[in-house]
């Protein structure tokens, strides 16, 4: 290629650097800080190189900056593949060859390298902004290519933005329509992204502390649109998990239940049997932040379910693999429903009704002796139920407990939230002899107002009970409900003191309303994005084609896309199909004129002769009409390059007024 | 690509251009004459949004989808503009200076845009490894000299004129070969001989000698343009300025440059003769030339040495083609 012999030219260097900044930036937090410390040494490196005379690193230098890197990379990830490693590695090699930048050849290799990070970073933040900064990267790193290949002059800031736009413009209806048309081929092989999505959410165990965590953090659990009218607060129960084993300390999925120790036997295959459905279906699309785990949220209880969905014995819901992307699933749930009426089966019955040895001894006596006093399980439970209400705070600062867990919590402290309520109410119906099990997930929603969808956030997660009541089946009971009922009916800022509820996430937007509105309006925006554009899969495309173009066949598609491509040509190649020639501007118009009247008499321009030739070479060949062609000269100069307005009109007068004799 | 495959290609790809052009003063560039084809850095440019598409597919993830399918668009965009920007290129071969054989040819191109052409950069070649590169303006005309070596004397016609173009982002090569109608002279190869004795006066009967017997007839003011021979040095070294040694010049005096007074095969004959012309014309001499039948009658001055070149330059190659 002809450019490898030129000198790389300082703009593209600019433009280089800058565009790997902008790539780079929004990665910073994913890769290990000595990339970042690398990547910034290297672009001083080879700026100074360009600037500052600095040397390009030898043979040996390279080597050893190579296995350092390799080195480092090697000891940050301590041997884990999975795409932060891949894209470490990358963004290493993108690093390390930017000292290496000599020629304009080697742009290329930088750009692909960009181009390519950039969909690394696409990965990791698919949000409306970071779609718009992802879109940016791509310009910036295609204006790198524009500088070194436009022009051999080095045009301003201004123009090159110009240029870029212009045929990001113009590549944009193409890209949208291939975005419609081509297929979505799936998933063809896994690579973990060991990202850490899903820090925060509901976990596989419950423990003293752990939802408080959680609720500390104002982020994003998942979004749900419902089809009709959305349900009261109060049965908005978004079941994950059920905790059926109980430590003494901490509350896990039994064996049975846990859908990643046991993926194949944890399915239950005829769910429908044991599940008896009354009233009207709800439909709901759910849209699930990434999470990390294989557990889905719905409301009990599902009576459709998409196919890819699977079914724990806890009636939960399951992927067969992490949701480590954005998830979109669409569910429709019978709320009114019965669960396992007909009765458990040994084991079942066995495992509700486990308790460890030798922990809360007085929780235990005290079970047995109200058992005795009340006539039913229902007398029992409003009884521990009137208990709670009667005696308990709801905070999310509860004391320390010691060993026995549930009797320092029911005897003593007395406060505390959503788990402490759940699992100790759990304990003490099993003591009691009554099949209990403690199930989280979240409760509630905050519904924006703009859009009529539910936002489900961290701080909404919750933990409940079910006991198994003969007749009933499982019945949901929650104690939280007891304590602070407005937990449940309107949230759980409403039912903090002023204290606890600046330990909740999110508390600017809580306080202030008109930033509420804001972030609401703003949820909106960024929900539909992510429903359309990124919820736009195989299914949704075979819908929006079928729509459009009836039956969808190859050929057709083949054809939208070519109709697009010679749509943006046409208006791209107008301008060139419209003149026939050169569109002469005003001052040359006259020009022209006067070199017609030249040509008329036997004068005419040499081709390529500058006019200022022109005219003295006529002052020689043709004296008498020296003075009037010089004059015109000196006025056509005037009106094309100094821009000169009253030249224009003087020229244009002389030019009409020129009529040359012949001889 | 190999260079010597890129190069056959190359030849074979020409060989059915060449049909589809013909040589013309002022060239403009058609769309049947224009190709693109992906760059080398084109095809690494597509690697890479396979990677993206096939890292998009994988995840599953619609906005790495969208940039591979923006890439893809970038470079259709770019074989629109890269034509854009040759379509309607006006090219128009001007005159040319003759040189001498083994001296690089010096071809001036005037390009013209044309309203609605993309203006990128345009590089221009008439042989390998010779390229200009230029902007086009959109609103005035340019100059681009082409070079292109000269090997023998006569008539030379640059094959082909490359007009090639990487715009706008250097993943298209988009090109065109131009055919212009035009012969640029190429004089035979000066080369030095000594004098033989039979050249020179009338018949060539009395031995010559460059600027001897002429009868110096005194001193007359410099004027701008005089041979150097002429200037009289050794004045100017007294301190009176600038002056020039005159001559008289007799019928006897005039010189002939014959073809058949030198020795050696043909070629070396006329590298001769153009050497001796150029010595006597800078010596200020009056010459003239026989070349077997044809004849130019001694004389002097630019224009006559231009026309005793031109004659020893095509001697036998006229005819011949």
């Amino acid at each position: 290629m002809s450019a490898s012999t030129e000198k790389l030219s300082r703009q593209g260097l600019i433009w280089m650097l800058l565009a790997q900044a902008i790539v780079l930036l929004p990665l910073v937090f994913e890769v290990p800080v000595w990339l970042t410390l690398l990547a910034i040494a290297t672009g001083v490196w080879r700026w100074k190189i360009a600037t500052a005379g600095w040397r390009f690193p030898g043979k040996l230098a390279r080597l050893i900056l190579v296995l350092l890197v390799c080195a480092g990379l090697l000891f940050s990830f301590s041997g884990s593949f999975g795409m932060q490693s891949m894209l470490s590695l990358l963004i290493a090699g993108f690093v390390l060859k930017l000292i290496e930048l000599k020629r304009p050849g080697d742009f290329y290799l930088l750009c692909y390298l960009a181009y390519f990070v950039t969909g690394a970073q696409l990965l990791f933040a698919a949000s409306l902004p970071s779609s718009v900064y992802g879109l940016v990267s791509l310009l910036a790193v295609t204006g790198v290519l524009l500088v070194n290949n436009g022009s051999v002059a080095r045009l301003g800031v201004v123009k090159q933005c110009q240029r870029l736009g212009v045929f990001a413009l113009q590549a944009l209806p193409i890209m949208l329509v291939l975005f419609f048309v081509v297929p979505r081929i799936g998933s063809l092989w896994t690579i973990p992204l060991n990202k850490s999505a899903g820090q925060t959410g509901v976990s596989d165990s419950m423990a003293p502390g752990d939802f408080s965590n959680l609720m500390r953090s104002g982020e994003l659990a998942f979004r749900v649109s419902f089809d009709g009218p959305i349900p009261a607060p109060q049965q908005l129960y978004w079941r994950a998990l059920v905790f059926d084993d109980f430590d003494g300390r901490t509350w896990r999925q039994s064996h049975a239940q846990d859908v990643q120790r046991g993926r194949a036997s944890a399915q239950w295959r005829n769910w429908q049997n044991a599940v008896e459905l009354s009233g009207e279906p709800i439909s709901y699309q759910v849209l699930l932040e990434p999470t990390a785990k294989q557990w889905l949220y719905a409301l009990p209880t599902f009576s459709e379910l998409p196919e890819s969905v699977r079914v724990s014995p806890g009636l939960t819901l399951y992927e067969t693999e992490r949701v480590n992307q954005r998830k979109q699933y669409r569910v429709s749930s019978v709320l009114d429903y019965r669960l396992q009426p007909q009765g458990l089966d040994q084991p079942q019955t066995m495992q509700a009704l486990a308790l460890p040895e030798g922990y809360n001894p007085q929780t235990r006596r005290r079970a047995q002796q109200w058992r005795t006093e009340a006539t039913d399980e229902r007398q029992l439970m409003q009884r521990v139920l009137g208990y709670f209400n009667q005696r308990f705070r709801y905070t999310l600062q509860p004391s320390t407990l010691g060993e026995h867990t549930v009797d320092d919590f029911l005897w003593q402290s007395q406060a505390g939230f959503c788990e402490h309520f759940a699992g100790s109410f759990v304990f003490f119906m099993r003591a009691a002899g009554i099949p209990a099990r403690v199930v989280v997930g979240y409760q509630g929603g905050q519904i924006n107002s703009n859009d009529g969808y539910l936002v489900v956030r961290q701080y909404d997660a919750h933990a409940w009970a079910e006991v198994w009541l003969a007749g009933e089946g499982w019945v949901r009971v929650d104690p939280t409900a007891a304590v602070a009922p407005e937990r449940i009916e309107q949230g759980v800022e409403y039912s903090l003191s002023d204290d606890d509820n600046q330990l909740l996430g999110n508390v600017f937007s809580r306080r202030f309303q008109m930033l509420g509105d804001l972030q609401l309006r703003w949820d909106a925006l960024n929900y539909r994005w992510q429903l359309w554009v990124m919820g736009y899969d195989n299914a949704a495309q075979q819908a929006l084609l079928q729509k459009w173009f009836g039956r969808v066949s190859p050929w057709m598609l083949a054809l939208v896309v070519t109709a697009v491509v010679a749509l943006v040509s046409l208006v791209v190649l107008l301008p060139l199909l419209r003149s026939s020639g050169r569109r002469l501007a005003p001052a040359e118009r006259a020009y022209a004129r006067v070199e017609k009247a030249m040509t008329r008499c036997g004068q005419p321009r040499y081709v390529g002769e500058p006019p200022r030739q022109y005219a003295a070479r006529i002052s020689r060949e043709r004296p008498d009409l020296a003075d009037d062609l010089n004059a015109i000269t000196a006025l056509f100069e005037r009106a094309s390059y100094g821009d000169s307005k009253t030249a224009l009109a003087r020229l244009q007068s002389a030019a009409r007024r020129f009529k040359p004799s012949r001889l | 690509m190999r260079p010597d495959f890129s190069k056959r290609f190359d030849a074979l790809f020409w060989r059915w251009a060449k049909r589809r052009t013909t040589p013309q003063k002022t060239v403009t560039l058609q769309h049947r004459a224009i190709y693109v084809l992906p760059s080398k850095a084109g095809l690494g440019f597509f690697a890479a949004v396979i990677l993206l598409w096939l890292l998009g597919t994988n995840y599953e993830n619609n906005l790495v989808l969208a940039a591979s399918f923006f890439l893809v668009s970038l470079f259709i965009v770019a074989i629109i503009h890269g034509f854009r920007n040759l379509a309607g290129l006006q090219l128009t071969a001007l005159a040319s200076r003759p040189v001498f054989a083994g001296e690089t040819l010096e071809l001036p191109v005037l390009i013209k845009a044309r309203a609605g052409s993309s203006v990128g950069r345009v590089s221009l070649a008439a042989e390998v490894g010779q390229s200009i590169l230029t902007d086009i303006d959109k609103n005035a005309e340019t100059q681009v000299v082409l070079r292109l070596a000269s090997q023998n004397r006569g008539w030379h016609t640059p094959e082909r004129v490359l007009v090639q173009s990487y715009y706008p982002l250097g993943l298209l090569r988009t090109w065109s070969w131009v055919r212009f109608d035009v012969r640029l002279l190429v004089y035979p190869r000066p080369l030095t001989i000594v004098q033989p004795p039979l050249l020179g006066r009338n018949d060539g009967e009395h031995a010559p000698a460059l600027a001897r017997g002429d009868d110096f007839d005194g001193f007359k003011r410099y004027q701008p343009g005089a041979p150097l021979a002429h200037i009289a040095w050794k004045l100017y070294a007294r301190g009176a300025g600038l002056q020039l040694k005159q001559y008289v010049s007799s019928e006897l005096d005039n010189l002939w440059l014959d073809f058949r007074a030198v020795s050696g095969d043909r070629e070396a004959r006329l590298s001769g003769l153009c050497y001796l012309a150029l010595q006597w014309h800078q010596a200020g001499r009056t010459f003239g030339l026989r070349l077997l039948e044809q004849h130019i009658e001694p004389s002097s001055g630019q224009e006559h040495l231009h026309q005793v070149l031109r004659a020893l330059a095509l001697f036998e190659l006229e005819r011949a083609s």
